[in-house]
């Protein structure tokens, strides 16, 4: 069986200088979950922003390909990885503060993919939404939905936001340091949710962080990566008890301290 | 931040070096005229330019060539001054009352409130009423009109630089107040000031020439652009060369001030656009 | 974009938003009282006085006549209360006779409004309407040549000093090719004539007043409006559409003009003491019957009544769009507490 999402020596650069992504390869089953491990600079983000073409405009392919469920992302038109985003792949970012409009209610936010993706209509699409907000833990739904995100703290946001990345029910699921921005209380919880999430509605999800622990709590299989290649790979207890590269050790020496 | 060599660069070189040369033209004003610019000469009135009057003669026979490198004295001179009066003024103002805070930071304040709620020309009307004509009084009334911006601009950087580590440890430290102000703060707190001092160059010298064309300025026979201006407007239908040429020397120096003064803006901000 | 959808909120809403703008002008009241001493430490600074004007007019006004004036003028009265007078009438909105032609000031100042308003409100709209869409297009498409030709020619446009611009629309369009009306507000003997005669005549006589006044100001906008979109097109919510799949067309309706264009409301609130006394040297070049020429007439005549005047009432209409900019930008941003 192939996998859902398969990245096959992505090359990545900017401008003239060299690959800031270097022939990075791992793979991701359908309802499993993946870590992708590294420091900042490390390139595991944009190995990411890649498989939903969100680039910067400044940005290189340089060589290999990204197949998402047998098909070869690069081969797809503007529109057609459009109609990906959100209904079969969803994203959620790190920065939950500037991540939503500031001038648009929750509600109506998440509703604007339901409206596009499933062609609900206005009333549907908002009912669904307050659903979606209760189903992250965001109630009374509809009045949540009628709030504006300053309304909101981090942690809701963020949790808003998964809601919106899942609205659409996506089987693959992207989390870019979610919890980074968060503190340590309420990042335990947004990993619970994630994880409860996933059980019920089993879509495939990839962890990029630079903390172990976080991917420890959602993934049991991980990828490391340094100065855009991949360095490690396996089960993430093993990593963890046995680091083979020295950008694990390092980031667990940085995990142990704590 | 780059430093002076990137700064200085392609056109904001040549803009620099310019002014550079317009300067040095106001201020050798007295050798470099081919007459004197008061000589009034009935019989060639509005002489149209030619040889003997590059730029033509007024409607008393002076010639504008002279005038104007006469009246290039008043604009720079007015320019720098009052630009750099109200730069000072603002700076100290806005960082004093952006470190101190309280009830001093609230006066300053609201006396800068008060001043910019008269719109426009009309407090430098007023002003210019209470204290009559002239350049000098100019020169003052643009420094009492126009601090407040720049002390705006100060207070908002002390205000975020108060806070900073470096700052918290000197004023751990013991220091006296002033001194935190004068040698750590402040210094931080310059890149708004010195893009706003050039650009309150041109705006001074624009001020003066509009005040010295509204016949508030520079009082006859003393020539500055704005008054040359204000006389072509008179003689409008047969004197072309008196509008053209006076205008044309206010839009080249705004050119090439504004051109160093966006240089120094994406200098200072690279944030920004281009 | 903020108001609530249901039908029973509206008239919270709007007595919240009441509630905001009595609040804002409360906090006026010093403001006004700041000037109000600053017009009456000005008024006492003026060389020469109503007295003193008058006893140089006229030869055979007698020292009793001197003091009975003196009197009426409160000028024997300890400095206070002098100020308190003053304070009163200002609240009156009186501002005396004019020193030129014994006309009440305030009577010469409302006949020459509303030809201030149109010029500089048609000229803020006109400047708007062309700086908008420059703006954001050129904040879409930063590499265009267009873009590159209008980067230029804004930094022309705003070098170009605006009097100079006027004299030489006066010299080439009404001297030389009789395009253009050299100045006034109407052509003689249009006073009586039909609205649709007038009307024309009246916009013709605009029309150069309106270009010097828009070419002064979209500059410095269509540069506003760019930044603003840049900085919204940068912004993390942007990527977060783009992430849900949205096309181009609606990120950009939905989620970044309006976020643009929120500070070009705080922009036009910056604008508006320019509405009122930015065009004193367009409206002296061109005769232009309005505020400006009249704080021109009065500062060349001394005549400080008038100039006081124009001062104290410009201020106040300040304080007013002020104001107005403050509850536009309440009703259009969510973020701000009217509570």
């Amino acid at each position: 069986m192939s996998a859902l999402l398969q990245v096959d020596g992505l090359s990545l650069g900017f401008g003239d200088a060299p690959d800031v992504v270097h022939g990075a390869t791992f793979s991701l089953e359908a309802g499993q979950s993946l870590g992708l491990l590294g420091a900042s600079g490390s390139g595991k983000s944009l190995s990411a922003l890649a498989v939903l073409g969100l680039l910067p405009e400044a940005c290189q392919w340089r060589g290999g390909r990204v197949l998402f469920d047998g098909q070869d992302l690069a081969l797809l038109d503007a529109g057609a990885r459009r109609a990906l985003c959100g209904a079969s792949i969803g994203l959620v970012f790190q920065e939950p503060f500037t991540a939503l409009n500031p001038l648009l209610r929750v509600g109506d936010q998440i509703a604007e993919g339901l409206r596009l993706h499933k062609g609900l209509d206005r009333a549907a699409a908002d009912r669904e939404a307050a659903a979606w907000l209760e189903r992250v833990g965001l109630a009374p739904g509809a009045s949540r939905a009628r709030q504006y995100p300053h309304q909101f703290s981090g942690g809701m946001r963020q949790r808003a936001l998964l809601a919106m990345a899942l609205a659409c029910g996506p089987r693959l699921l992207i989390c870019d340091e979610p919890t980074t921005a968060l503190d340590a209380t309420v990042q335990a919880q947004m990993l619970e949710l994630l994880r409860r999430l996933q059980r019920d509605l089993g879509f495939a999800l990839l962890m990029i962080s630079h903390d172990l622990a976080v991917i420890r709590a959602v993934a049991g299989r991980a990828v490391v990566m340094e100065a855009g290649q991949v360095v490690e790979a396996g089960a993430v207890d093993s990593i963890l008890q046995d680091p083979q590269s020295g950008a694990a050790r390092r980031l667990m020496d940085a995990y142990a301290v704590l | 931040m780059a430093g002076p060599k990137v700064f200085w660069k392609g056109p904001t070189l040549a803009a620099g070096l310019a002014l550079a040369a317009l300067a040095a033209v106001a201020v050798l004003a007295h050798w470099l005229a081919p007459s004197d610019p008061d000589k009034i000469d009935i019989l060639q009135r509005l002489a149209a330019p030619g040889p003997g009057q590059w730029l033509g003669r007024d409607a008393l026979g002076r010639d504008l060539l002279s005038r104007m490198i006469y009246g290039a004295q008043v604009s720079l001179a007015v320019g720098l001054t009052a630009a750099l009066g109200s730069t000072l003024v603002g700076s100290l103002l806005g960082a004093v009352s952006g470190y101190l805070g309280g009830w001093v930071d609230e006066v300053i304040m609201r006396c800068a409130d008060v001043l910019m709620c008269i719109p426009g020309l009309f407090l430098v009307l007023t002003l210019i009423v209470v204290l009559g004509p002239g350049i000098t009084n100019v020169v003052l009334v643009i420094i009492f009109t126009g601090w407040t911006d720049i002390a705006r601009l100060v207070r908002g950087e002390v205000l975020s630089l108060k806070s900073r580590e470096f700052v918290l440890a000197a004023r751990a430290s013991g220091a006296h107040p002033a001194r935190i102000l004068f040698r750590h703060v402040l210094p931080n707190a310059m890149a708004p000031v010195y893009v706003s001092l050039t650009f309150g160059i041109a705006g001074s010298i624009l001020m003066e020439s509009g005040l010295s064309f509204l016949g508030l300025g520079v009082q006859p026979p003393t020539a500055s652009w704005g008054s040359l201006l204000s006389d072509g407007r008179e003689t409008l239908h047969e004197a072309w060369w008196m509008v053209v040429f006076p205008g044309l020397a206010i839009l080249v120096t705004m050119l090439l001030i504004n051109q160093l003064g966006e240089a120094a803006r994406r200098h200072y901000d690279p944030k920004e656009p281009a | 974009m903020a108001a609530p959808k249901t039908s029973a909120l509206p008239s919270f809403w709007g007595l919240m938003l009441l509630r905001y703008a009595l609040r804002r002008m409360i906090l006026a009241v010093p403001l006004l009282l700041g000037i109000s001493v600053l017009t009456f430490a000005l008024l006492h600074l003026t060389p020469g006085n109503p007295v003193q004007q008058q006893m140089a007019m006229n030869p055979h006004f007698s020292a009793a006549s001197a003091e009975a004036l003196r009197r009426l003028y409160g000028m024997d009265q300890p400095l206070p209360l002098q100020y308190w007078h003053w304070l009163a009438r200002l609240a009156r909105l009186d501002f005396g006779l004019s020193l030129r032609d014994q006309q009440p000031v305030l009577g010469k100042i409302l006949a020459a409004l509303p030809a201030t308003l149109f010029l500089n409100i048609a000229s803020l709209a006109i400047a708007l309407g062309i700086a908008i869409p420059f703006g954001v297009h050129s904040a879409t498409h930063p590499k265009s040549r267009f873009t590159r030709f209008f980067t230029g020619f804004t930094f022309f446009s705003f070098s170009f000093p605006g009097f100079w611009l006027a004299l030489l629309l006066q010299l080439c369009l009404a001297a030389w090719l009789g395009i253009l009306p050299i100045s006034g507000i109407l052509s003689a003997g249009m006073d009586s004539a039909p609205w649709w005669q007038k009307l024309p005549d009246f916009l013709w006589h605009a029309a150069g007043p309106l270009i010097v006044s828009v070419f002064g100001s979209w500059a410095v906008m269509s540069r506003y409006v760019r930044n603003s979109m840049f900085e919204a097109l940068g912004q993390d919510y942007i990527r977060t559409a783009r992430a849900k799949g949205l096309g181009e067309r609606a990120v950009f309706w939905r989620h970044a003009l309006p976020n643009a264009l929120l500070p070009v409301v705080t922009l036009l609130g910056l604008s508006l003491p320019g509405l009122i006394g930015g065009s004193v040297i367009i409206e002296t070049i061109f005769a232009w019957p309005g505020m400006g020429l009249l704080a021109w007439e009065a500062s060349t005549g001394y005549d400080y009544p008038v100039i006081l005047g124009v001062s104290f009432l410009g201020a106040c209409l300040t304080i007013l769009g002020n104001l107005a900019a403050d509850l536009g930008l309440a009703m259009l941003d969510p973020r701000i507490k009217v509570q």
